[in-house]
């Protein structure tokens, strides 16, 4: 490259403006005499002259390509700040009510109110000395949310996921709107018959008892939809359902064990946490593999990104 | 208006906005792949193919991400998957550089002319013979101006590794190039210092 001279605090300035960055600064080992010719190949190779279509070409790929250019088609939603997200999640879980039926409202009511004669200590005493309504609660209400999921994403298989996929919203929206309605109905359930119970039997706090549903409903909810990765969302609930079925199991089976964590009451705050934690995280998994699940449950394959 | 708004508009099916597109990056791009080809018509045919993919994947693209990036990493991988392919491995037609009309001619005197053109010639040709991360990064640094951010954006690395890579690339292709000193020199009729 035929340049002027330049000082080498110059020929450093005007390296570091070419390259974008100062090599010193990022550590990068820079001879004494190199900055010349990497300044001198940088130049040469920006300058160098390349080959340009004609004016004319440029227009007849205008043409060729215009008739490509898809019909009207919705906007990939722009980026949102966190709040805008999950704002526009609840409204799009606002649609969703309607894809829960009067199976999903009138079932769910009736498992919940089919524990209330345990609050009667004699009915109880011959039905089953060793489960309060308490107890009652923190067992059903996972398997509520575990049915109650499988149901909310019935339409797989049948294309409907796929034409949800064409709303203007981002699968995660689509996932956490519809897993909204199930857990919040099913908490307005299981919230009401909690202050019934603490109300009625002894040693049960309120809050204990709502976090020792709470935690296993949302990690079994999230289970489900993890496991619609791989299965059907009636085998991922079958299959979630199995797991848990091993704590009834257990407490039929073992009644010494006692199982603290269905007691509503602080002893509960071991299970409360683990689950608790574990649903959270796997609630970011599912929230994070969203566009997966929606391609899963749609049936059909995407490619990602370009 | 903006590359991103004219994307923006493509996306809802507005095909006045295709053109400005075109006529903006048709020649960024091709220069892009002849760079990195040394071949005027696959240039021609890579940019064709990088601009239907444009039209086809337009929904994939988010507003409002700046769009020179996300055009140059489908355009790279276009031409990665080019060196993938059958033809490319089995045969490098490089087609001479007077294939086409060329950018505006340096400025006089006339012997600063041939030897910026024999060098120039070099630095490409050189260009080519690079392991492609480096070749990658010289081309969309040198050749399309692009920052390294934007690169660390094209190529999904960290900006450590774009300065890295645009550092000992241009050592090697300074090494490269060394090596057509004697060359050069028969040609041009000069000492390069």
């Amino acid at each position: 490259m035929i340049s002027r001279q330049e000082s080498p605090e110059d020929s450093k300035a005007s390296l570091a403006q070419v390259l974008g960055f100062d090599p010193s600064a990022e550590g990068l080992d820079l001879a004494p005499d190199e900055t010349d010719a990497l300044l001198a190949t940088a130049r040469t190779l920006r300058a160098a002259p390349v080959p340009t279509p004609h004016p004319e070409e440029t227009e007849r790929l205008v043409a060729a390509l215009t008739p490509y250019v898809p019909e009207p088609a919705r906007p990939t939603p722009a980026r949102q700040e966190p709040h805008q997200w999950l704002g526009a999640a609840l409204a799009a879980a606002r649609p969703h009510v309607r894809l829960l039926r009067r199976p999903f409202w009138v079932a769910s009511a009736a498992v919940v109110a089919s524990g209330l004669p345990l609050l009667d200590p004699g009915i109880r005493q011959a039905v089953a000395p060793d489960l309060t309504y308490a107890a009652f609660l923190v067992l059903v209400a996972p398997v509520l949310a575990t049915l109650g999921v499988a149901y909310a994403f019935r339409g797989a298989g049948t294309g409907m996921a796929e034409v949800e996929m064409t709303c203007a919203l981002t699968p995660a929206q689509l996932v956490l709107g519809r897993l909204f309605w199930v857990t919040a109905y099913d908490a307005l359930l299981l919230g009401l018959a909690s202050l019934a119970a603490a109300g009625v039997e002894p040693g049960v706090r309120l809050g204990w008892l709502v976090a020792g549903w709470l935690a296993p409903m949302l990690l079994l909810a999230a289970l489900v939809l993890g496991l619609s990765l791989y299965l059907s969302p009636w085998a991922a609930a079958g299959a979630a359902l199995a797991l848990w079925s091993v704590v009834p199991i257990t407490v039929v089976t073992r009644p010494e064990l006692g199982l603290p964590g269905l007691a509503g009451s602080p002893a509960a705050a071991p299970m409360v946490l683990v689950m608790g934690a574990g649903a959270v995280l796997l609630l970011a998994a599912v929230v994070a593999a969203a566009p997966h699940l929606m391609v899963r449950l749609a049936g059909f394959t995407v490619r990602e990104g370009v | 208006m903006t590359d991103e708004e004219l994307m923006r508009a493509l996306q809802a099916g507005d095909r006045a906005a295709l053109a400005p597109l075109v006529r903006r990056y048709h020649r960024p791009l091709m220069a892009y792949y002849y760079r990195l080809s040394g071949d005027y018509h696959l240039s021609q045919d890579l940019a064709q193919e990088c601009f239907f993919r444009l039209v086809m994947r337009a929904r994939h693209y988010r507003y409002p991400e700046p769009l020179r990036p996300w055009l140059y990493r489908m355009a790279t991988n276009i031409w990665r998957d080019h060196v993938k392919s059958a033809p490319y491995r089995h045969g490098r037609a490089a087609l001479p550089l007077e294939t086409a009309g060329t950018t505006a001619a340096p400025e006089p005197p006339l012997e600063e002319v041939v030897i910026r053109k024999v060098l120039a010639q070099d630095a490409l040709a050189a260009l080519r013979r690079l392991p492609a991360p480096y070749a990658e990064v010289l081309a969309l640094r040198f050749g399309q101006d692009l920052t390294v951010p934007e690169i660390a954006a094209v190529l999904d690395l960290p900006e450590g590794t774009i300065k890295s890579r645009i550092f000992y690339g241009l050592r090697r292709l300074r090494a490269l190039m060394d090596k057509e000193v004697p060359h050069h020199d028969q040609q041009a009729g000069v000492t390069r210092g």
